[in-house]
């Protein structure tokens, strides 16, 4: 059994750059067709 | 928990606001709820984890013509600012308000206080860079608002605060902001600019007619603002 002493427990707060190549190759994936999308400029 | 026993279950998403390519994401979790089914022959852990990232803060620098042209409300102006720097060895000394940015505070506050030829008295609500708790006891003392070593009195006597001395920090200051860096200092500007305009709502504070801004950053910069109604 889990311990139901753990509901409420926080995991520690952490910090994540949305980085512009795996929201690239996302869109590359899933086809995405709008160059916003994949734009390096933007 | 086994993890080679756990699988992964189903997940929800809820989009409050777009997050952009080179944003930087707070990722929080907790364990929302622990249950079972079949007598505990499956067990489920739902966690909820809130991704958040900084807001965004405006603030449009135009010249008189410009804001007179647009008819922009000029009643609050600049009355003095200062900018100030650590003192060489402040990082490295025995006294750790110097890390803190105590002598900058000190130095622009007072550069302040002689170029618009006031005192802290004339001085009616104050934003403050409280980055830590201790540090806004710290910068009561560096702004001048109590005596040095007098912080502890000064708040005890409630003179922080409504019907004391100073409002200080009518939105509760930083905590209440969440520390959103290089916006606080735009935000401590909005928060005093709508007080002197008395269009803060229930944290105005009566008649305010001097506004002070301490915005820091440690190690080190110190910028304080006078603002003024006119």
């Amino acid at each position: 059994m889990i311990d139901r002493s753990l509901i409420g427990y926080r995991l520690s707060p952490h910090f994540a750059r949305a980085e512009a190549g795996r929201l690239r190759f996302f869109a590359k994936a899933v086809g995405e067709p709008l160059p916003a999308y994949a734009d390096r400029a933007g | 928990m086994c993890r080679y026993r756990t699988v992964h279950g189903e997940q929800v998403f809820i989009y409050h606001r777009p997050a952009c390519a080179g944003d930087l994401l707070g990722v929080a979790s907790r364990i929302a709820d622990i249950y079972d089914k079949r007598n505990g022959a499956l067990e489920f852990m739902v966690i909820d984890t809130a991704v958040s990232r900084d807001g965004v803060a405006v603030a449009v620098l135009c010249s008189p013509a410009f804001a007179e042209e647009h008819g922009l409300n000029r009643s609050v102006r600049v009355r003095a600012q200062a900018m100030t720097t650590d003192r060489p060895g402040a990082l490295t000394g025995d006294d750790v308000r110097e890390v803190v940015g105590y002598s900058m505070t000190r130095e622009a506050v007072q550069q302040v206080y002689e170029e618009a030829g006031i005192s802290p008295t004339d001085v009616d609500v104050v934003e403050l860079h409280d980055c830590f708790a201790q540090n806004e006891l710290i910068t009561y003392e560096g702004l001048g608002l109590c005596l040095e070593g007098g912080a502890e009195k000064f708040g005890c006597d409630g003179d922080n605060t409504y019907g004391g001395k100073f409002v200080t920090n009518p939105p509760e200051g930083l905590l209440w902001k969440g520390h959103p860096l290089g916006a606080i200092g735009l935000a401590q500007c909005t928060e005093l600019v709508e007080q002197l305009r008395g269009k803060a709502g229930k944290r105005q504070v009566a008649d305010a007619r001097l506004a002070l801004q301490h915005n820091l950053s440690l190690g080190g910069a110190c910028v304080v603002t006078l603002y003024e109604r006119d």
